[in-house]
């Protein structure tokens, strides 16, 4: 006669269940391409999957979707990526961008929402100048676009400027961007650095 | 004391539903034996049975509830995990991401170890020479590995395209190397390769990839190429000697 099999204890049943799922878990986080929780940490993966280091200059903004927009800056690369919540999860996409010698403009490609708004915020473009001169104090933006031209003074932020740019509302009040403030092969600038006493130190345009 | 109150009292204090109900049915048979045994009445036998509030607190000593609040949480919890997991092998199902399917990557890194580099071949080569590789590197958790560097040729006349096959183990599981946005530049000593002027495959699971750029638009008197990897402080270079080739 076949010897009937012991029942197996409590404790080990629950043991095995708690093993199962967490290799279900496990399978189930492998299928989804093992996404991230937070925003941050998917960012430094896809930096660490490009091989960039820690970053040197963190600037993060608010788009006027409410999302988090993050420009990183280690040594000779630049990142910028946008928060997208996914189905669950919290998905960065980067883009990358290797500095050459010198300064240089980054544009962010969608509208944020500008800092000395009181109430109602409204968007406005930003622009990033990174790798600033030694010694710069101030900076100014001279952007030309599709809309005419627009002067804008740098706002210090850890080692780069940032710089908020809007149109003048029209007759009825409103303001409308097009692509030209958002795409660099769209618009044309200046952009001139100075040190503590207002001299020129230097100037580049694009 | 009829057998219904006995059985129940006996039971009261065993918390966890299942249990109780299990030894309710032994406690029931155990009293069913007694009385065919005896020939006792229900009462007779109930009283012969023993003190139900004395049992009552031995049995609710031994059956301690939490551990079958665990067990039952435990299976509630091995059955949410499949029921999210059958559900997403539906949805990759009905979506068209059957690459994402478990063993399919595994899959298609073994297939890949036999030639990635051969991927990207263009017909069969007219010229073809092998070079010399085997260097290695460790950068940001990646050991990065030249298995092999072919310079081919596939009509008279035409560019030679080099190929090279790379062997990347990562430290992190599932952190495969973004070859096309980890390496930063590409130059020969007689001038800069445009990055359009290249092409990559790259195949991974687990900690392990494998990878193969293809190279065109290079000077044909080139003596070497090199590869940037990374940047600021984790950069390297491969360097691939394009006069060595390796010994047959």
């Amino acid at each position: 006669m076949k010897k009937k099999r012991a029942p197996w204890p409590r404790w080990a049943k629950v043991a095995r269940n708690i093993l199962l799922t967490a290799l279900l878990a496990l399978l189930a986080w492998d299928m989804w391409g093992w996404p991230s929780l937070s925003f941050r940490a998917d960012l430094r993966r896809a930096e660490r999957r490009m091989l960039i280091p820690e970053p040197e200059t963190v600037v993060e903004l608010k788009l006027t979707y409410g999302n988090p927009y993050r420009i990183e800056l280690s040594g000779d690369v630049a990142v910028m990526a946008m928060y997208v919540r996914g189905s669950f999860f919290s998905n960065a996409y980067p883009t990358r961008y290797i500095l050459g010698k010198g300064p240089a403009l980054l544009c962010v490609p969608f509208p944020v929402v500008s800092p000395d708004e009181a109430g109602q915020p409204l968007g406005c473009a930003a622009y990033v100048a990174v790798q600033p001169p030694e010694g710069s104090a101030s900076a100014v933006l001279t952007l030309h676009n599709e809309d005419g031209s627009f002067t804008a003074e740098g706002v210090p932020e850890e080692s780069a400027f940032l710089f908020y740019a809007r149109p003048q509302p029209d007759r009825d009040g409103y303001v409308s961007m097009g692509e030209s403030w958002f795409r660099p092969e769209m618009f044309t600038y200046e952009l001139a650095f100075y040190d503590k006493e207002g001299r020129i130190l230097q100037e580049i345009s694009g | 004391m009829n057998k219904k109150d006995w059985l129940d009292t006996a039971t009261k204090k065993i918390y966890f539903r299942p249990d109780r109900k299990a030894v309710r049915r032994e406690l029931e048979a155990h009293f069913e034996d007694l009385r065919e045994a005896s020939g006792l009445e229900a009462e007779a036998a109930a009283a012969a049975m023993g003190d139900p509030e004395a049992i009552a607190e031995e049995l609710g000593r031994l059956h301690r509830p939490w551990l079958g609040y665990l067990w039952r949480l435990s299976q509630l919890m091995l059955l949410g995990a499949a029921a999210v997991y059958c559900l997403l092998l539906v949805l990759l199902v009905w979506r068209g991401r059957a690459d994402l399917l478990p063993g399919h990557q595994l899959c298609r890194y073994l297939q890949a170890d036999a030639g990635t580099m051969a991927a990207l071949y263009e017909g069969p080569a007219l010229e073809e020479r092998e070079l010399r590789t085997g260097t290695a590197f460790k950068i940001g958790g990646y050991m990065i590995c030249n298995d092999r560097a072919v310079c081919r040729r596939v009509k008279e006349g035409e560019d030679w395209h080099l190929y090279i096959d790379l062997d990347v183990t990562s430290s992190r599981w599932e952190e495969p190397l973004d070859c096309w946005n980890a390496v930063s530049g590409f130059r020969t000593d007689v001038g800069r390769v445009e990055k359009g002027s290249c092409s990559l495959v790259s195949v991974n699971w687990g900690f392990w990839q494998k990878c193969a750029f293809e190279l065109w638009d290079f000077p044909e008197d080139a003596a070497w190429v090199e590869l940037d990897f990374g940047f600021g402080e984790l950069r390297r270079t491969l360097h691939i000697d394009l006069t060595e080739e390796a010994e047959p």
